[in-house]
């Protein structure tokens, strides 16, 4: 069994209580009691309120692996959940950012796990193998730190373009060509763009399992966390916010050029200028699993909200090559048909 | 003694026909059915206009000598040669010299010499106009299939000099003779998968299956389609847009300006129409028919 860091206990018999993405609730196994969130968080008020404690973040970094955890402060760390080692430091922060919001996991383990062996159907080239469980090295649920940024973008692209007519009078084909200057301007809102706010994910695979429904997002508790693996983002906002611009840039420049009615253009100036440029700090869930198949690794990722599962297949050399053959002289033997059927005569 | 006399004018009249009796015999298209074109062409005003301007004679002379290139015995020589070669292979074999083509190219007398006569579809026609100094040599029908430019270019490479020389016996012999070859030897190399598909003469033909081609194509094809098969393995890519995250319904668009510039204009003169039919050079004479061969000054 993993050793979460997190670990909620059950207000009944304090056995640890973990998130169900089923029920979107707790459910103790041992008791069989059901917790809504209201009901932990008028638990955890009386602990305060007990204790006199305030509700503070702190992170921990694995001295063996370099993880970065994020945990509430007074839960005690012992092992790390990424490489097994018992040396973990921990590493208080001061005024270190809560999350804002979180989007619960609605997929569970096995959800992820048949979703992955389905990724091989219709994959002809796919090892068979491949998708087999025993392959499934490491699967983990975690939630991953996201920026989410909101931005206003006033954008203004400018350049030439030309209209070509082409008309036949008398013995010849005119061609004109009529060059113009053009401007396009306008303002593009843009809602919650999506940036890894890790260092440790791969910004594609991460990119690669959007979008999330943020109709879902819902206030931060920590409760959320037992049962899964959470890390503390380490690229700061301001760090990141030029991937969201530049995402924002490329589609602003595009919407303005779908207006442009010419044979041929070219942009010779851009202006984009953000406004209202707003991030927000939240916890997305993802299924990560990484696959071993013949010495190699395949990382895979599975949105742990809209179950979308990504990841790069190995091709089956053989099979590529045989397809390949086989496609090949198919379309030889077709058209040598069609020709000896025609008498293959040539005016 | 004046029974004599008589008879010797007598005599002397009957030789004198006989010299004169090399007149080729013609006869008026007026009066014949249809002008004297064969059946297989339709009457149009263009071609019995044409017709009008060709003899209308005996088909089967073969060697028609307006021109009197040639001593009675040559011409009787070569009428027989002619004779032989026409009969035995189902062509017509022509040969034809006059002195003026009268505003007639020299391929269009030689092809409606042959087409408004009863020569039949296939033959090839040899024709020598002295004022104008041309020579020329027209194919009809499975002509086409039997001598191809090659061939053709190379008789005129031979009978050229020879009439340049005034050895207009020797060149029709040669020319004759030539034509027995090949038509022994059958097909030329270049219309060997050919075939006449019409009566007027018009040939299709075979083009060999490019195996050469074929396979590669296919299999550049084959090199495409798999790369497009194999592209969703690879399904992790770096977004760089952010479509969904745009609230299409909250553009404001602002000004938009085109300003027109300068225009500059250009042209190409369009292609004339070239005939497409460039295989064997044929052509099609006021008939309709196909016909292959080429021309000379000597």
């Amino acid at each position: 069994m993993d050793n979460h860091i997190i670990d909620q206990k059950c207000p009944s018999c304090r056995a640890p209580l973990k998130y169900s993405p089923k029920t979107k609730g707790w459910d103790c196994e041992y008791c069989n009691s059901h917790f809504t969130l209201k009901d932990l968080q008028k638990v955890r008020e009386k602990k305060k309120k007990k204790q006199n404690q305030s509700f503070s973040t702190s992170g921990y970094t694995c001295k063996n692996c370099g993880a970065n955890i994020l945990a509430e402060e007074n839960t005690t760390a012992t092992t790390c959940i990424y490489c097994r080692s018992t040396a973990i430091l921990e590493n208080r922060l001061e005024n270190e950012l809560t999350p804002n919001a979180i989007i619960p996991f609605e997929k569970t383990k096995e959800e992820a796990i048949a979703a992955f062996q389905k990724t091989g159907i219709r994959k002809w080239f796919l090892p068979k193998e491949f998708t087999d469980k025993k392959n499934i090295n490491e699967i983990q649920g975690i939630y991953i730190p996201f920026w989410l940024f909101d931005l206003c973008l006033n954008a203004k692209i400018s350049g030439k373009g030309i209209r070509i007519h082409s008309f036949i009078s008398g013995e010849y084909q005119y061609t004109k060509k009529e060059t113009y200057h053009f401007e396009r301007e306008g303002i593009f809102p843009f809602y919650d763009i999506p940036v890894d706010g890790s260092k440790h994910f791969d910004d594609a695979l991460m990119n690669s399992i959007e979008p999330f429904d943020y109709k879902n997002l819902v206030a931060f508790d920590f409760s959320y966390l037992s049962g899964f693996l959470a890390e503390k983002y380490d690229l700061k906002k301001e760090e990141v916010k030029k991937i969201a611009l530049n995402r924002a840039e490329n589609t602003a420049s595009s919407e303005l050029e779908k207006n442009l009615s010419y044979s041929s253009k070219t942009i010779e100036n851009k202006t984009m200028i953000p406004e209202n440029l707003e991030g927000e700090y939240v916890l997305l869930p993802v299924w990560l699993l990484n696959i071993k198949y013949q010495e190699k690794i395949y990382p895979f990722a599975m949105n742990g909200q809209t179950g979308k599962m990504i990841g790069n297949f190995p091709l089956q050399k053989s099979k590529v090559l045989l397809f390949f053959l086989l496609i090949g002289i198919l379309l030889s033997f077709l058209i040598i048909l069609i020709f000896l059927s025609t008498g293959g005569y040539v005016l | 003694m004046k029974k004599l006399l008589f008879f010797l004018l007598i005599f002397c009249i009957f030789s004198t026909e006989n010299i004169y009796a090399k007149e080729i015999e013609t006869f008026d298209r007026r009066e014949e059915n249809r002008y004297g074109i064969p059946d297989r062409y339709e009457l149009t005003e263009n071609r019995i206009k044409r017709a009008l301007d060709i003899p209308y004679i005996n088909s089967s002379s073969k060697v028609y000598d307006f021109s009197k290139l040639l001593e009675e015995e040559e011409e009787e020589q070569l009428k027989k040669y002619a004779q032989k070669l026409s009969s035995s292979q189902n062509n017509s074999i022509v040969v034809v010299t006059i002195s003026d083509l009268n505003s007639n190219s020299p391929r269009e007398y030689a092809d409606d010499f042959f087409d408004y006569n009863e020569f039949g579809t296939d033959g090839i026609i040899l024709l020598i106009c002295l004022n104008s100094r041309d020579v020329y040599i027209s194919t009809s029908g499975y002509g086409q299939i039997i001598f191809d430019e090659k061939r053709i270019d190379s008789i005129l490479e031979n009978i050229t000099p020879k009439l340049s020389n005034q050895k207009y016996f020797e060149a029709i012999e040669y020319f004759l003779q030539e034509v027995e070859n090949n038509l022994k030897q059958g097909p030329s190399h270049s219309m060997k998968h050919c075939n006449i598909i019409n009566a007027y003469g018009d040939y299709r033909c075979k083009k060999e299956i490019p195996y050469l081609w074929i396979l590669p194509t296919c299999f550049i094809i084959s090199l495409f389609i798999t790369w497009l098969c194999t592209r969703k393995y690879q399904k992790i890519r770096l977004a760089t847009d952010a479509k969904i995250y745009l609230k299409k319904e909250e553009i404001t668009l602002g000004k938009k300006i085109d300003k027109f510039l300068h225009t500059s204009t250009s042209r190409i003169p369009l292609p004339t129409n070239t005939s497409s039919n460039h295989g064997s050079k044929t052509h099609h004479g006021s008939s309709g028919s196909s016909h292959g061969g080429s021309g000379r000054k000597f």
